[in-house]
């Protein structure tokens, strides 16, 4: 995704976001050495910084003050962080944005050590906000959250799965951090009931928006645009909606059973991916995506008149049409 | 409380907590999660000595309980090629009961205890990893460090309820079964936890068992004198303190 034209959309959070990233380093400041290296290469490594971005967006429709919310912000990446961190022990990952993994430049315990240290900072952060229900919120996403991982592993290479088995495992997998991320940034600044829950149910649409375009692009996308080869979910025995889609085309099949049992050449790959990319697939998989973004527009329409509105709106819709 | 009444516990609050973390799939590669008896005994010590307890404790002892589970649950995942189904959903198995302990005391309330455990897990973890380290630690901070991550979360509830005064007994004991666990593997030439990866604590085996020696004197003392326990519980605390070194003694003939 092109970050610099993600952060153009919410540039006037700027400030507010630097505060969240110093407050990152401060949460993954630990006296053990080795933890130090290893978050703080974490934290070097970037990313979108998507969640916090909802998090401060969706205060906005409450009584906003940075002091009040930063908690729940630094709270909802670290889980992130820490899921990817335990996601490449899963993945066997060596790298991730073009860094190594902390189980490549460690090994798996210091990984699992790291994660564990993350969730647990995560957790005391949010403790700042005294609010029962904000924690059943998040210790429910975060059990979600395993629930979404655990089918992954279980529906991996198994062909006969169905189309609404795939979007419950997103859900699960993505698109519930997301929604708690919005829900926790309305809860902690107090906005109305009604507001709270258009911001979840806009935090879950778009999450399975981004999560079905993100499916795709591995299979459209170049090695380059990836940085990793295109078509990996699918080597990985991931089945992702397009190729649901198109599991029974008979020039698909076999090449599609090659694949997902680790024998496929390097050229038979390239062509069950042109395959997949000329396929129809790949469109139904778009149209599904684009009735997630509408239903998530839908609810930010029903929000009170407010400059974050268009935020979310434009937010949304880059994240469901961006190209890679 | 009498052993029968304690061994009745210690099981219901098994299935209690194997009741909380119940997932088809994780059963079956995984099997159940870890709970380690003796940490469980330990942890419910005010309840076997006829303290009052409360739903409210039961409730977080069982997340204390969880949150070991969860922390064996990542020991278990190895430290290369963790790449089989059953390893991958080892890491998973941990997540999930760290989240279970989460939202266990989150619908109870109970926010001043999750932070303050959830404080203790990263600092667990911050000590699991001098095993890792480039850097060194001496003896002494190593044995703590053990220490630290064999009764840290269960020290920090002892507190939240004001058991204070059990937490002498509870600490002591479970390193002294801890160490005496590590140096029996030791001696048997298997890989124990933390030994097979401290040079620092294989080059000092004579002064571990040193270690134990001393810590298993007071410790003996201590409950022998104790105003506060149950002459009953006495003895069952004693005969578990023992029970490492009888095997030892007979392994040894």
């Amino acid at each position: 995704m092109d970050k610099m034209k993600l952060k153009l959309l919410y540039s006037d959070l700027k400030s507010d976001l630097d505060i969240i990233e110093k407050e990152l380093a401060v949460a993954v400041n630990s006296s053990s050495h080795l933890l130090n290296e290893a978050s703080l290469h974490l934290l070097l490594a970037g990313g979108k910084r998507i969640r916090p971005v909802f998090v401060l967006l969706a205060a906005k429709f409450g009584n906003y003050s940075i002091d009040s919310i930063k908690s729940v912000a630094v709270s909802v990446e670290l889980i992130h962080m820490a899921s990817l961190v335990h996601d490449d022990v899963i993945d066997d990952a060596e790298t991730r944005r073009g860094r190594e993994t902390v189980k490549a430049q460690w090994n798996n315990r210091v990984a699992m050590y790291t994660g564990d240290f993350l969730f647990a900072n995560a957790i005391e952060y949010i403790t700042d906000l005294q609010n029962t229900y904000a924690h059943e919120v998040l210790s429910h996403t975060m059990v979600e959250l395993c629930i979404g991982e655990i089918i992954q592993i279980e529906d991996k290479h198994y062909l006969e799965q169905t189309v609404r088995d795939y979007l419950r495992r997103i859900k699960r997998k993505t698109a519930i951090l997301i929604s708690a991320s919005c829900e926790l940034g309305a809860i902690a600044s107090q906005a109305d009931e009604e507001t709270v829950k258009h911001l979840k149910w806009f935090g879950y649409y778009v999450g399975m928006s981004f999560q079905i375009i993100d499916d795709i692009l591995d299979l459209t996308s170049t090695d380059e645009e990836l940085g990793k080869p295109a078509g990996s979910d699918l080597a990985q025995g991931n089945i992702t909606l397009p190729v649901l889609y198109v599991k029974n085309d008979p020039d698909i099949e076999p090449l599609l059973k090659e694949i997902l049992a680790g024998t496929i050449s390097g050229e038979n790959r390239q062509i069950l991916l042109t395959k997949i990319r000329d396929s129809d697939g790949i469109n139904r998989a778009k149209q599904i995506s684009n009735l997630y973004l509408q239903k998530a527009l839908n609810e930010v329409k029903q929000l009170p008149a407010n400059s974050a509105k268009k935020s979310l709106q434009n937010i949304a819709l880059f994240m469901s049409k961006r190209k890679f | 409380m009498n052993e029968a009444l304690i061994k009745q516990h210690i099981k219901q609050y098994k299935e209690a907590i194997l009741h909380q973390v119940q997932q088809s799939t994780l059963l079956k590669y995984t099997g159940a999660p870890v709970i380690d008896e003796e940490r469980l005994f330990f942890t419910l010590l005010p309840l076997f000595n006829g303290e009052e307890w409360e739903e409210s404790q039961r409730k977080s002892a069982i997340a204390v309980t969880l949150i070991f589970s969860a922390l064996a649950a990542h020991d278990l995942v190895k430290e290369l090629n963790a790449t089989s189904k059953d390893q991958q959903l080892q890491v998973l198995a941990g997540d999930y009961y760290s989240g279970k302990y989460y939202h266990l005391l989150a619908i109870d309330g109970q926010l001043d205890l999750i932070q303050i455990l959830s404080e203790g897990v990263a600092t667990i973890s911050e000590h699991k990893t001098r095993f890792y380290d480039r850097q060194i630690y001496g003896f002494d901070q190593l044995i703590q460090s053990i220490q630290l991550i064999e009764s840290q979360s269960i020290e920090q509830l002892l507190e939240y309820y004001s058991f204070h005064e059990y937490i002498f007994v509870m600490k002591e004991s479970l390193l002294l079964i801890a160490l005496k666990k590590e140096l029996a593997a030791y001696e048997q030439g298997e890989q124990p936890f933390y030994i097979s990866k401290s040079s620092q604590l294989q080059a000092n085996i004579n002064i571990l068992q040193l270690e134990i020696e001393k810590i298993e004197s007071i410790l003996m003392d201590e409950i022998k004198n104790s105003e506060l326990l149950e002459e009953q519980l006495k003895s069952i605390i004693l005969e578990k303190l023992m029970k490492c070194t009888l095997e030892k003694q007979l392994r040894e003939g």
